[in-house]
């Protein structure tokens, strides 16, 4: 049975907001106007999500595979797998950390070290290989680090220990790296 | 056209698509924020407020809701859940459905917006694509490769 009635698009929105994570992904599919709104609305209202990292195989070091969850109420645990999805390069990878639903990933070897993606999109933003970043990111000693939002200056930030080259300092040091202005300092 | 009623509530008509006129009180309209800054500008003070994208048969069913929720205070809350919960089964199906979310939308009514909203996502929510466009004549305008990517993008959703 075909209906007469169409549903205008800014009443779209509405009916959205009420559904299921599940059924928003599926109704992406029903044309190009709702992909594009369902798109927005996902962006706009920063719906959360869990990223799950898998390795290869038990001794692999690296994360081959990001598993993305939604939560979502009217799933018994809480929480939806939406998508299944490969890291952008084989191997050396390091994720150095996650903020709003991105990946921050050091790439080992590689002249451009730095890479945000999105692992719901799949868009990539690639450093340029002459970043402030570029003398120390590489290395494989960094014992920890952490991607962030820093919202006083409303840009993306990457925190990391990096053993110190110089014998006479301090075994480590704090490395900043601000990602919108290219700007490393040491703590 | 303003007239008063006994209890000296102000009255004022409003007037649908299809020319049916429905005399309310003001402050029963006046839960529609459309209506209610037409008010305030002064509109309603000569013959009725005209609502060209309203039939009177919609007209009637906003009515019906701006009533009881103008009347009802905070501790009725369960029974005027209760209240909403039988106002839009009576709305049937998506048709009428999507024909009072067209109205509240309009309007600006934002607790009619939100109820219509729900009841149609609770109806679409385990349906297909498929099903929503036949709904409401959406038309797939995916190339075949498109909508298998798309479909690809999110494959746990079908599932």
């Amino acid at each position: 049975m075909s209906s007469t009635i169409s549903l205008p698009l800014d009443i779209v929105t509405d009916i959205l907001r009420c559904l299921p994570v599940k059924s928003l992904l599926r109704f992406r599919c029903a044309s190009q106007a709702w992909r594009s709104l369902i798109d927005r609305f996902m962006k706009d209202n920063n719906l959360p999500i869990i990223l799950m990292g898998k390795k290869g195989s038990e001794d692999d070091s690296f994360i081959e595979s990001i598993d993305i969850y939604a939560v979502d109420d009217d799933e018994d645990n809480g929480l939806i797998q939406i998508k299944q999805t490969s890291l952008p390069w084989n191997h050396h990878t390091r994720i150095l950390g996650s903020c709003n639903g991105m990946l921050a990933l050091g790439v080992y070897g590689h002249p451009k070290p730095l890479k945000v993606w999105n692992p719901l999109t799949e868009k990539c933003y690639t450093l340029p290989a002459q970043s402030a970043i570029a003398d120390w990111l590489p290395s494989r000693d960094i014992s920890w680090s952490c991607f962030y939002h820093d919202a006083s200056s409303s840009s993306h930030k990457l925190l990391a220990e990096v053993p110190n080259r110089n014998p006479h300092l301090d075994d480590c040091q704090l490395k900043h790296y601000n990602l919108e202005t290219d700007h490393s300092t040491t703590d | 056209m303003s007239i008063t009623t006994e209890n000296n509530e102000k009255m004022i008509t409003l007037m649908s698509s299809d020319g049916e006129e429905f005399v309310v009180e003001e402050a029963v309209a006046a839960q529609s924020q459309t209506i209610k800054h037409l008010i305030e500008d002064g509109c309603s003070t000569e013959g009725s407020i005209p609502l060209p994208n309203v039939t009177g048969r919609v007209l009637s069913e906003v009515i019906q809701y701006c009533k009881k929720h103008s009347s009802s205070d905070d501790k009725e809350e369960k029974e005027l859940e209760a209240w909403d919960a039988e106002f839009v089964k009576a709305a049937d199906d998506h048709v009428a459905l999507t024909d009072l979310m067209m109205a509240a939308n309009f309007l600006d009514i934002k607790g009619l917006l939100d109820l219509v909203a729900q009841t149609l996502a609770n109806m679409i929510t385990g349906k297909s694509p498929e099903e929503v466009r036949r709904m409401w004549n959406i038309k797939n305008d995916f190339t075949p490769e498109e909508a298998e990517k798309v479909r690809k993008e999110n494959q746990w959703a079908f599932e």
